[in-house]
């Protein structure tokens, strides 16, 4: 039931999408995965700036977590007040790993498309007549062209890309803003800074080039997304999306004494306020009229 | 974390979505021996016994023979060409071979081939023509696989992949590519001997020859094509099937039976480029039918053998194959040495013999030689 959703709903969809997108770029199969990664990823364009601002949400929040862990022995009753923080702040501790989630079946049923319209056996392309439409457009296109640049697209382990994989993935990682609560935590993203663009690369090998083609433009588009959300400091660039940042924890404080102490935000988060007030929804308002 | 939980998911799904080469070659019927795909990438040779069943030949390639032992052929698509005292073919690890009839023994074998080896090898004369989906056609000496005088080591570089087997006939060579083309090359020099090549808008999968002057030119478009082999032109406009067309055909007495993947089974004359009958068997046609006498024996892809009146195309019978582990039929069925029966072989290395007389169809028992 699954995987016949999966196929009609998502797969065949993109499969043929990838082959239309071959024929009108002159027969380029290469092409077609550098179009399709980039439209794929302008379509889930939503989707991943809602989690690249849950992120930076709660990187926001986390100085507040970690006083809190400080000051609470108790797991109850720390948890409790950590998950007040994220209520207040209007930050949803999932909601970095939601969009995520629903992007999934997207980038497996991409990695399947391209595997699956790059045939490398005679069974394969049998196998690939069952999710063509019947439109001649689509027909009159197969078998796709496999040489891109002068290499081909089903090979495994094309080494100049495998070493791309790994220096793209690397580079994604250094753009990425992540939530660090304590040292131990960054010395543990400084480690997989690192092991991701191996372990990457290492995928790599057992990878059609032109899934590798695809990691890479994926790499490189999603480290465009990483600096226009977060900018790049290092070369003075501004993020193009502001962030929402959550709101003032303190103003809300009042009934809990022991959260009244902790630290408020700095002083240039005031300008994101909505006009709700201090980052709260309309929703959350409503919730404490009387 | 994302990224290494979407990196895991990327590996799992690569585990699961390879469609690996499994072969699927069809039997070549030879007097009273036979010689099929065992397994995707073995041969064998089998004798039939006059109780119906067969007695087990050799085994190629076999482990305990120091020549071959260490040969890897990954499959073989192609059906075995026998001449004279040698079986010929070619493997999708880019490798052709000679071997001897009677014993197994290799004779000789090439692997720098460039690329796979789908499309079965053809003979004539001296010579053995072989094409490769990386787009190299060869003509090579019967006698120890080197090039034919006037050819290339390397071969002849086509503008696309060989998937079909190319056919010599006279001093001409037709060859098939994936990219909707059929040539007609002169085999002293592979040069051109038609004026321009026959052209199809979907890739050509398969080729045949229906007699002295025509080819059958099937192709994933859902065109067939009648091509006369003097100068490449179409006998008659294409005809439109319901869906690809990747198999050889029967032909019996101007008539041509070939399968869809829509499942539709057509008879057609090639005289007049009309429909004679149509039947549809539901599921996708792979493998070429067999005409035994008066009846098609085909199969489907859910490994159903049906037996069609060849005048009418009326169902006289539907028998699904007795193992139900089997495989499926990818090959072509053959035809009995005496006639008598068709012969259907599966992806699993299992033999059938369906005898249209009785509409039956029976597992042929391959015993071991005393």
């Amino acid at each position: 039931m699954i995987g016949t959703l999966f196929t009609q709903v998502l797969l065949d969809p993109m499969i043929n999408f990838l082959v239309i997108l071959n024929n009108v770029l002159f027969g380029s199969f290469g092409l077609a995965i550098l179009a399709f990664t980039i439209i794929i990823r302008l379509v889930t364009f939503p989707l991943t700036l809602r989690q690249l601002h849950a992120t930076r949400s709660m990187q926001t929040i986390q100085p507040r977590i970690q006083e809190l862990n400080k000051k609470f022995s108790d797991p109850k009753r720390r948890q409790q007040e950590t998950m007040k923080v994220y209520r207040e702040a209007g930050v949803n501790p999932l909601g970095c790993i939601g969009p995520m989630i629903l992007q999934f079946p997207v980038l497996i049923a991409l990695y399947y498309a391209i595997r699956q319209t790059l045939p490398q056996s005679p069974e394969a392309l049998e196998n690939l007549h069952n999710h063509l439409y019947s439109w001649s457009f689509i027909q009159h296109a197969i078998p796709i062209q496999e040489h891109f640049l002068g290499m081909d697209l089903r090979t495994n382990g094309f080494l100049p890309l495998v070493v791309l994989v790994g220096l793209t993935t690397w580079a994604q990682q250094k753009t990425t803003v992540t939530v660090v609560t304590d040292d131990k935590a960054r010395s543990q993203q400084q480690m997989m800074a690192y092991m991701m663009p191996l372990m990457f690369a290492f995928f790599a090998l057992s990878f059609p080039a032109g899934v590798s083609l695809y990691w890479i433009i994926n790499s490189i588009v999603g480290i465009g997304f990483n600096i226009a959300t977060y900018g790049f400091p290092r070369l003075n660039i501004e993020p193009l999306f502001k962030p929402r940042v959550p709101g003032r924890v303190a103003d809300n404080a009042e009934s809990s004494s022991d959260a009244s102490s902790l630290p408020t935000r700095p002083e240039t988060v005031r300008e994101l306020r909505t006009a709700n007030g201090s980052g709260r929804s309309k929703r959350q308002n409503r919730r404490r009229r009387p | 974390m994302g990224l290494l939980l979407v990196g895991v998911a990327l590996l799992a799904a690569s585990c699961g979505g390879i469609v690996n080469p499994s072969g699927w070659a069809s039997p070549a019927v030879d007097g009273p021996n036979a010689y099929y795909l065992q397994s995707k990438d073995h041969l064998a040779a089998i004798t039939f016994a006059a109780s119906g069943d067969a007695t087990a030949g050799w085994t190629f390639p076999d482990k305990n023979k120091s020549d071959q032992k260490n040969l890897k052929l990954q499959a073989i698509y192609g059906t075995p060409a026998i001449d004279g005292d040698t079986v010929y073919d070619a493997s999708y690890s880019g490798a052709v071979f000679a071997i001897n009839k009677a014993d197994g023994t290799l004779r000789w074998i090439r692997t720098d081939l460039v690329g796979s080896v789908i499309a079965s090898p053809s003979l004539s004369g001296d010579y053995l023509a072989v094409g490769t989906v990386d787009k190299h056609l060869y003509l090579i000496k019967k006698s120890d696989g080197s090039a034919a005088p006037g050819w290339p080591k390397d071969g002849i570089t086509l503008k696309d992949g060989i998937w079909a087997q190319p056919i010599i006939k006279g001093d001409t060579l037709y060859v098939a590519t994936m990219g909707g083309d059929v040539q007609a090359l002169k085999l002293a020099d592979g040069s051109p001997a038609w004026n321009k090549p026959f052209h199809v808008s979907g890739a050509i999968a398969d080729l045949a020859t229906l007699d002295d002057s025509h080819l059958f030119v099937p192709s994933l478009n859902n065109q067939v094509y009648i091509v006369n082999t003097s100068d490449g032109t179409a006998s008659h406009a294409g005809f439109l099937a319901s869906d690809w067309v990747w198999t050889r055909p029967a032909f019996k007495d101007g008539i041509v039976y070939f399968g869809d993947f829509s499942g539709s089974v057509y008879a057609l004359d090639i005289t007049t480029g009309s429909q004679v009958w149509q039947y549809s068997t539901g599921t996708k046609v792979k493998s070429a039918p067999a005409v035994v006498q008066d009846t098609v024996v085909v199969a489907d892809e859910k490994t159903l053998v049906y037996f069609l009146d060849s005048h009418t195309g009326a169902l006289r019978n539907r028998l699904p194959l007795p193992d139900s582990n089997a495989g499926k039929v990818r090959a072509d069925i053959s035809v009995m040495p005496d006639g008598s029966a068709a012969l259907i072989a599966t992806t699993g290395g299992k033999l059938y013999t369906a005898d249209p007389k009785n509409t039956t169809l029976t597992a042929l028992t391959v015993g071991i030689a005393q």
